[in-house]
């Protein structure tokens, strides 16, 4: 083990470093008569939205909201969108409101960064879906547009606040074979989803980690980490994959500042280790890349 | 009996060729004199500009039009309430300011004579009780005989009474002079919501067309020689390619003194309902060939302004520009009226583009002593507009900033940015605020400082900033009296009656008695002013 | 202490207070306010002759005793806090662009008219036009939010363009009249004609009425945006049913005569329990 690798009971924890991004955020607060319309809702709207560079944005549910937290009194949830700029935060968040959460049964939609440095759109783009016949009200300073709908009205927040958060945050974890692999990255996934964190990928697991282009093809932009591939250890000469392991699943992380990413790995780090991890590792582009660096060596200390 | 001597002031009298000359001038028992006592107060005006006190020749602030404004106005005047003192009764300002907050106004921008410009005669006494109550400033009124049901009938008979006629309508009005709007237009509207195509369209009904109606009264006016000529404001105001009709009126009326009113709302090239164009240049060039006409621009300010017109089918149009309150009355028998808030916005087309064509009457190269300023208050601003638009005039720099604030596609289809680098002069200035809308009334104790002129003076610091200069002078004397001192009156006296007069045959009265008792509501006995208390204080101008 | 005036006697005639608001008498001292001139009928007279001044200006003002013909208290304010101790006169918080006027009694006619922004609170109730336009606007309230926890007279919000009139009991007649946009919200009711030349206000009346015929019936339904603001009205203290916030309003469309584009919100329970 090199200097900075450490164990958590059975769990080798690696002496790497995550290696994240600033990208730009927004928060959407969804309400729905019920918790399932709004987790539907939610749903809709965060799908096919893993990586910003196949989906051109990344997005996941935050968290439940109790009917006592949301503007309307109603169960909601929270959801988080990233995207390169604040326009694509605008356009991404446009679309997806008005495809899913607009159409979607009793919905309504708030912002949930009301003092985010920059605003973006919502309903006051969306309110043209109301040809004419739609309304707004301004309630408490805020202003909110009624779009008649045929189930009534849906009612949609002028803007969203945008604000900086930070993107690519990471764990990778390693397992004997699939089965415990995956039950090691369940278990950090659930531990790291919380205030302030998009988990983008499906239940919050990648299985296709990549690498940036391709060792066959320039036109071909990522192509699957190969050397984290437990089927081509023997094949591939770098391979990462260490005796003993028969699969790797990584944990991507977007949150709303380095604190809460840092906070979110800590947590995945040691739910994964108290779920039987063999090794928990992080992945990085060398370090010159991305601002915001998450040695796994600070995450010793439990949460 | 009050004496002043101002010393030191640089005394501009285009009038009588004085342009900044440094001497004193002295004023004696309200006339201009040659000398007065050393007894005499002094006001040093060393530094300052010394000019004959305005004269308004086209605004509208009194009669039952103005009154009708005020009233639609309410949300205007509460803003700008005038406090009562010692001296001063209470009053609201605004965009149409009551009746003495009007007179105090004036006299604190430096004017000492303004001209109602629309009064209908039917409501002459309204029009005098207002103007009585419109102190500080001599006053006159223009009758409105343009659309007049009985005038129509005279003309179209050929009646050789018409002279006779429009004099008595002096006589019995108080009037000062003749006014025509949208002449024969006004009927058309009041009977079928038409309008004019031509001047030769026939008023149904009367058989007669508006170039008869112009040419018979801007020929009897003519020959009466009243003081004043026909004041004309033309057909088809504000329509895109009125220039036409505009051109039309001058030449019925060539060889015959006559002024055209705000000028500006007729200059537009174009076709009706399509774009509008300048045709100012036009204009201006067939005035120099023709110095028996003067006219007065009518510029727009961008801004709020209150349309107050006898037109009353431009009103009609602007509500439905605008879709706000507005009003529309008639006046039986000779006229109609009509009331429309109005914003000039720097941004639309239509607006600049009005601003643009006034400059460009201002600044094409006319004869000051023709074209003379006017916004046609309140129709194109208020006249506390008037210093910045004199600004406009004196500084380039000022006004090409301006001309950037406004619609650009609009300025281009201007002479503006033609280089144009004329900058009024302050005789220039003292011309068209005064001398020249003073010689034009008739008025030949105003708008000079020669001696045996009334002792109308206002006396202005010599500011950079011609907008602020003019804003505030340093003294006004008016009728001999110090009334404006810094800003502040210091004096309030009843203003004149100006009055026009001609001779006429006194028989008229039994040609139009008959006429008024099949078309008035208002018995001919009772239709002359004669109570004597709402014309005085007066003074009667006779025709020549 | 708080800047504290409290009324000697009863005025003269009426005054004109708005020269008083926190903006003007902060960092001021008793004295110096007491030499303020203020209108009172057709004379200006100081304010000490008419009230007890004590304590220093700060960003609050009270005022206190017999208040019912001092007019235009806290007229124009644009900020701080003005805490009136009884009932008061005409025109309380009119044009007001900020700040928090509350009023512990009633209030007399034209409260809160013309509001620009800011909120008026009136414990007690509002005489007629709360909220209005004065005559000859054609926009009158374009912000702000005014509360009455009692009931308003006639013409509440009439011709407002932006903003909230939050009555706890029942408006007048004519509340509405002439509105361009806006919310008027009557808990327990509101009168008669309603709505009349109403462009695109919300009337909301928590008791069932039957519109003017220029509105049409369209539908029952749970308004979301109501919801939300019937929410802001428990924040600003009336007491809101939570029926109102669950149930079912019946929207009816109006004033034809207009746009057809405004609405009258309507709760009647008696037609949940017909239906």
């Amino acid at each position: 083990m090199s200097d900075g690798a450490y164990r958590l009971g059975d769990t080798e924890v690696t002496d790497e470093f995550a290696e994240a991004f600033p990208m730009r955020y927004a928060r959407v607060v969804i309400t729905a008569a019920t918790d399932a319309w709004a987790l539907e809702a939610a749903r809709s709207m965060t799908g096919f939205a893993t990586s910003v560079i196949g989906c051109k944005c990344e997005a996941a549910i935050e968290r439940p909201l109790d009917a006592g937290e949301t503007p309307d009194g109603r169960p909601g949830i929270a959801v988080l969108l990233f995207a390169m700029d604040s326009e694509g935060v605008g356009e991404r968040i446009l679309e997806r409101v008005g495809q899913s959460v607009m159409t979607c049964p009793t919905s309504a939609c708030f912002d949930g960064l009301p003092d985010g440095e920059k605003r973006v759109a919502v309903g006051s783009a969306l309110r043209y879906f109301g040809d004419g016949f739609q309304a707004s009200k301004v309630v408490a300073g805020e202003r909110f547009w009624r779009i008649p709908v045929m189930e009534g009205e849906f009612l949609c927040c002028e803007s969203v606040g945008v604000d900086t958060g930070v993107a690519g945050g990471n764990l990778v974890f390693l397992g004997a074979d699939d089965a415990h692999a995956l039950v090691a990255a369940q278990a950090a996934a659930d531990a790291m989803r919380g205030p302030g964190i998009a988990l983008p990928f499906p239940g919050g697991i990648v299985r296709s980690g990549s690498k940036v282009g391709s060792l066959r093809s320039s036109s071909i932009p990522a192509t699957t980490n190969h050397r984290m591939a437990p089927t081509l250890r023997a094949q591939v000469d770098d391979s990462f994959v260490p005796d003993g392991v028969g699969a790797v699943f990584e944990i991507v992380i977007d949150g709303v500042s380095e604190a809460a990413v840092r906070e979110c790995m800590r947590r995945g780090l040691h739910a994964a280790a108290d779920a039987g991890a063999l090794q928990v590792t992080a992945a990085n582009f060398g370090g010159d890349l991305g601002p915001f660096h998450f040695p796994l060596s600070e995450l010793r200390d439990p949460p | 009996m009050t004496e002043i001597r101002i010393t030191g002031g640089a005394i501009h009298d285009p009038a009588n060729e004085v342009d900044g000359e440094v001497r004193d001038l002295c004023l004696r028992d309200g006339r201009i004199v040659d000398d007065v006592g050393a007894q005499a107060r002094t006001i040093d005006a060393r530094g300052m500009v010394v000019m004959p006190g305005g004269v308004d020749i086209h605004a509208h602030i009194a009669g039952p039009k103005v009154t009708a404004a005020r009233r639609l106005l309410s949300d205007d005047r509460r803003d700008d309430p005038i406090d009562r003192t010692e001296l001063l009764r209470s009053g609201t300002g605004g965009l149409v300011p009551s009746t003495f907050a009007t007179g105090y106004r004036y006299s604190l921008l430096g004017y000492t004579t303004v001209v109602e410009a629309a009064a209908p005669p039917l409501a002459a006494r309204h029009v005098l009780a207002e103007l009585r109550d419109t102190p500080m400033i001599d006053k006159a009124f223009l009758i409105l005989m343009g659309n007049n049901q009985v005038l129509f009938e005279l003309i179209r008979d050929g009646s050789a009474h018409l002279r006779d006629a429009i004099a008595w309508w002096l006589q019995a009005t108080g009037g000062y002079g003749v006014k025509l709007v949208n002449p024969g237009g006004v009927e058309l509207f009041k009977q079928s919501n038409g309008v004019i195509e031509s001047l030769d369209d026939t008023i149904a009904g009367f058989a007669v067309t508006p170039r008869q109606v112009i040419e018979a009264i801007g020929s009897a006016v003519d020959g009466l020689g009243l003081p004043h000529p026909v004041h004309v404001h033309a057909n088809n105001l504000g329509v895109a390619g009125n220039a036409a009709t505009t051109l039309d009126t001058m030449r019925t009326l060539d060889g015959r003194q006559a002024h055209f009113a705000h000028l500006q709302f007729h200059s537009y090239g174009g076709e009706p309902g399509g774009p509008m164009r300048s045709r100012a240049p036009e204009l201006l060039e067939h005035l120099a060939a023709h110095p028996e006409f003067t006219v007065d621009v009518g510029q727009v300010m961008f801004g709020d302004a209150v349309t107050t017109t006898a037109d009353a089918h431009v009103s009609t149009v602007l509500r439905d520009l605008d879709g706000g309150k507005w009003l529309n009355h008639d006046t039986e028998v000779e006229t109609g009226c009509g009331i429309v808030p109005y914003t000039y916005q720097a941004g639309n087309y239509v607006h600049a583009l009005q601003w643009g064509i006034g400059l460009e009457l201002f600044l094409l190269g006319g004869d000051p002593w023709q074209v003379m300023l006017s916004t046609d208050h309140p129709n194109g601003g208020s006249f506390l507009s008037y210093p910045k638009l004199i600004r406009l005039l004196m500084d380039r720099g000022y006004r090409e900033d301006q001309l950037g604030r406004a619609n650009r596609r609009a300025i281009r289809r201007t002479a503006l940015l033609d280089d144009l680098d004329r900058e009024y002069t302050l005789n220039e200035i003292a011309i068209i605020t005064r001398a020249a809308p003073a010689r034009r009334l008739g008025l030949r104790d105003k708008g000079h400082l020669g001696v045996g002129a009334d002792a109308d003076v206002t006396i202005y610091h010599d500011r950079e900033d011609r907008e602020e200069m003019f804003s505030t002078p340093r003294y006004v004397i008016q009728g001999g009296e110090l009334l404006v001192e810094d800003g502040d009156l210091r004096r309030v006296q009843d203003g004149l009656l100006l009055s026009g007069r001609a001779p006429f045959d006194p028989a008229v009265a039994e040609v139009l008695e008959p006429l008024f008792g099949e078309r008035y509501t208002v018995a001919f006995d009772h239709y002359p002013v004669r109570d004597p208390a709402l014309r005085e204080p007066a003074r009667t101008v006779e025709a020549s | 202490m708080t800047l504290t005036l409290t009324a000697l006697t009863s005025p003269p005639a009426r005054v004109d207070l708005s020269p008083l608001v926190p903006e003007t008498t902060r960092g001021r001292s008793a004295i110096e306010v007491a030499g303020t001139a203020i209108r009172c009928g057709r004379d200006r007279v100081g304010v000490g002759e008419l009230f007890a001044v004590s304590g220093y200006g700060t960003d609050e003002l009270v005022l206190r005793g017999e208040l019912g013909r001092i007019d235009r208290i806290g007229a124009g304010m644009r900020g701080g806090r003005l805490r009136v101790e009884g009932s008061c006169g005409d025109h309380v918080g009119a044009r007001m662009t900020g700040g928090e006027i509350v009023i512990d009694g009633d209030a007399g006619a034209f409260a809160g008219a013309e509001l620009r922004g800011g909120l008026v609170r009136i414990e007690g109730s509002a005489g007629a036009s709360a909220g209005a336009g004065y005559p000859g606007t054609r926009a009158g309230m374009s912000g702000g939010e005014i509360v009455i926890a009692g009931d308003a007279g006639q013409e509440a919000g009439a011709a407002m363009r932006r903003g909230l009139v939050a009555i706890g009991g029942r408006a007048g007649d004519g509340a509405g009249l002439r509105m361009l946009a806006g919310t008027v919200i009557a808990l327990r009711g509101v009168g008669a004609e309603a709505g009349m030349g109403n462009k695109r206000g919300s009337i909301v009346s928590g008791r069932p009425l039957r519109p003017l015929p220029g509105y049409a019936r369209a539908v029952r339904y749970r308004p979301p945006a109501l919801a939300l603001q019937l929410r802001r009205l428990r924040e600003l203290g009336l007491e809101v049913p939570d029926a109102m916030l669950t149930g079912a309003w019946t929207r009816w469309a109006g004033d034809r005569l207009e746009l057809s584009r405004g609405e009258i919100l309507i709760f009647d329970e008696e037609e949940v329990a017909a239906g």
